[in-house]
């Protein structure tokens, strides 16, 4: 009877331990991306970036653009080529629209289309909180790089698992695996080159992203980044943005 | 094209060319946010009319916008085109000039998501693709554009955007153009001014508007919605409300509109429905539209019509119907619908692995048959170039209403380089 008890207590401490260190191991993961979120995208900055898309024929294509965020609202816009002029894209929550210069009516675009044909979306680009979309969950340490899974909150999230390698005494990204939901393991994002942006701070300055599923590759390469910039308000609305 | 036109085209071309560009890369122009844009473009013309006899016509464009922002309140900006077009043959002459102004304003943002705006804008309302049937501001979109770009109207508007919300009220007088854009009277009076209204949220992932427009002294009231319904497909929808009835044949004789006991006054309704469709991995781009004017001509109206222009054209005078009007202000055409019910379609297959694009639009008149077809191709020539041939094919029965566009079919070219 006694042996029985101290089993039970034995099986009830452990089961409460790992409910612990799993809450716990959830915590620190979500502390981890969360430093992550306010490193690569605070809740207001202006960034100056550049993107490299590979193309099939061994050629690739260089845009320039501007991207500016404020709270959950995103807007990109596009500098070059000559030819790309005048686009631009904003991100309202979960609704982004894009708008040509010999167009202007703003038309509704989907998250997971291809931006500019390359091989980031435009979620990859405009959606950038990990903390808001995914739960995460801290599967080990490798050395001073903590390996999160980040688990979609809804199925309107682009990728419904990311496993994400981060820095984590000081949130900075080293690799993102990014999964469909069917578990089929499709993109690479790989950071690197640690540059000091405009406001003071470390970030990686080249985000190597890697199709598994097109063999292809593209670049964003961030120029500058500021925290302290961004624009008004007002530029974020659709009512702007259609003007 | 004279040695003057010559010239003058080539001092713009100059000035635009190496101006604009240096300007934009002058250390000052970031600190007031300067942003340029523009592009050359050669476009010749083929036209086969229908008594048989080609014309053959050259469309030069020069078009530089430069906006400025030199602080967050205030932005300026303008976008202005010089054209040159040689030999016209339809209803232009020869070798005419002209500075047309795209748009020009200006807009004082002083907070809280407050703006108001003066000049000449295109402001976009309305959910359709091809047409609008609430976006009463500006003219009717050049069916030889591609894109459908609407020419804009001289405007004051003022604009409140907040989270989802924007409501916008707008004032737009009756201006005379003397050519291409440039102002030359101006007709501020009730009867002469269009006052206009729009309530746009984004509710449900669904983009919604409501109008109300006094034109005239006529009131319209519309509805617009668009909406993904899933990650590819777009519907969306517009309802107008109005309460007169133009007669579809600008500047008609009233004994044609007697004749046919037209009703000005009595209310009308348009309406558009589409769908648009992108599939990114096959870069298959699809619109589908449906669009209903009830102030259109019925079938026997339409009947009689046409009689008139017969007996017109057998008397020798000038039929009142020629519906396609070639050398606009933005020097495309325009097709006024007669009818009430038409099918508008385009299917773009865009290769940017590639830089091949291939389009085709129609328009269908639903209840005679009358077809238009808009084949297009274009290539990307590197970073700053497109080349691209069209073509404007109608296919209409005798006796249905695109049969009175005097024009069998129209081919062009089109050389961008863009700055």
């Amino acid at each position: 009877m006694i042996r029985h008890r101290s089993l039970t207590a034995f099986a009830l401490a452990l089961l409460t331990s790992s409910l612990i260190a799993s809450v716990a191991s959830a915590q620190d993961a979500t502390d981890i991306v969360r430093r992550t979120d306010a490193l690569m995208a605070p809740q207001s900055f202006e960034a100056r970036m550049t993107m490299d898309v590979d193309r099939d024929d061994g050629t690739h294509r260089t845009y320039e653009l501007t991207l500016h965020r404020r709270d959950d609202n995103s807007l990109v816009l596009f500098l070059a080529p000559d030819i790309e002029k005048g686009r631009k894209m904003l991100r309202r929550g979960d609704d982004i629209w894009m708008s040509l210069p010999n167009v202007k009516r703003p038309v509704r675009v989907s998250a997971r289309q291809s931006l500019m044909g390359g091989d980031f979306n435009n979620a990859d680009v405009l959606r950038l909180s990990l903390v808001k979309d995914y739960t995460a969950h801290l599967d080990k340490l490798e050395g001073s790089t903590a390996v999160i899974t980040l688990n979609a909150r809804d199925r309107g999230v682009t990728y419904a698992r990311v496993v994400a390698r981060i820095d984590v005494a000081t949130g900075i990204p080293v690799r993102y695996d990014y999964f469909t939901e069917s578990g089929k393991y499709v993109k690479t994002l790989e950071f690197s080159a640690l540059k000091v942006m405009s406001d003071g701070d470390s970030r990686p300055a080249t985000w190597n992203m890697t199709n598994l599923v097109t063999h292809r590759k593209s670049v964003m390469r961030v120029v500058d980044m500021d925290r302290n910039k961004s624009l008004p308000d007002a530029d974020y609305t659709l009512g702007r943005f259609s003007r | 094209m004279t040695a003057r036109h010559t010239l003058t085209l080539l001092a713009a071309s100059a000035l635009t060319l190496l101006g604009a560009p240096a300007v934009a890369h002058a250390q000052w122009t970031e600190a007031i946010g300067l942003e340029t844009a523009g592009y050359l473009r050669a476009e010749p013309y083929f036209f086969a009319v229908d008594d048989g006899a080609s014309h053959e016509a050259g469309r030069f464009e020069l078009q530089s916008s430069v906006a400025a922002r030199p602080a967050d309140i205030l932005t300026i900006s303008t976008d202005l085109a010089l054209v040159l077009q040689a030999d016209m043959g339809l209803q232009r002459g020869s070798g005419q000039h002209s500075l047309l102004i795209n748009e020009a304003w200006v807009e004082l943002a002083p907070g809280l998501g407050a703006s108001v705006l003066i000049g000449k804008r295109r402001l976009p309302w309305g959910a359709g693709f091809a047409d609008r049937p609430t976006d009463l501001l500006n003219p009717a979109p050049n069916p030889f554009e591609p894109s459908l770009l609407r020419e804009g109207a001289w405007v004051v508007a003022a604009q409140w955007a907040w989270e989802v919300w924007s409501v916008d009220l707008v004032y737009s007088p009756t201006v005379d153009e003397a050519s291409g854009g440039w102002p030359d009277g101006l007709h501020a009076g009730p009867s002469e001014s269009i006052f206009a209204g729009r309530v746009a949220v984004t509710a449900a992932e669904t983009d919604l508007s409501v109008v109300y427009t006094l034109e005239r002294e006529h009131h319209r009231a519309g509805l617009t919605a668009a909406r993904y319904v899933t990650d590819d497909l777009e519907l969306h929808g517009e309802l107008l409300v109005r309460d007169d009835s133009p007669f579809p044949i600008p500047d008609a004789p009233s004994l044609l509109t007697r004749m046919l006991e037209h009703d000005d006054e009595a209310p009308s309704v348009e309406a558009l429905l589409g769908a648009h469709y992108y599939h990114p991995d096959l870069g298959l781009d699809v619109t589908a539209e449906v669009e209903y004017f009830g102030a259109g001509l019925t079938a026997d109206d339409f009947d009689r019509v046409l009689e008139l222009v017969q007996l017109a054209s057998t008397l020798g005078v000038g039929a009142p119907t020629d519906t396609a009007a070639f050398g606009g202000a933005n020097g495309g055409a325009q097709i006024s619908a007669l009818r009430q019910l038409y099918a508008i379609g385009q299917v773009r297959y865009v290769q940017f692995e590639s830089d091949w694009q291939l389009g085709v639009g129609a328009r269908v008149g639903l209840e005679d048959g009358s077809t238009v077809v808009f084949p297009s191709i274009e290539r990307r020539l590197g970073d700053a170039t497109t080349f691209g041939l069209g073509a404007f094919v109608l296919l209409s029965p005798d006796d249905a209403e695109f049969s009175l566009i005097p024009l069998q079919w129209a081919g062009f070219g089109r050389l961008t380089s863009y700055f």
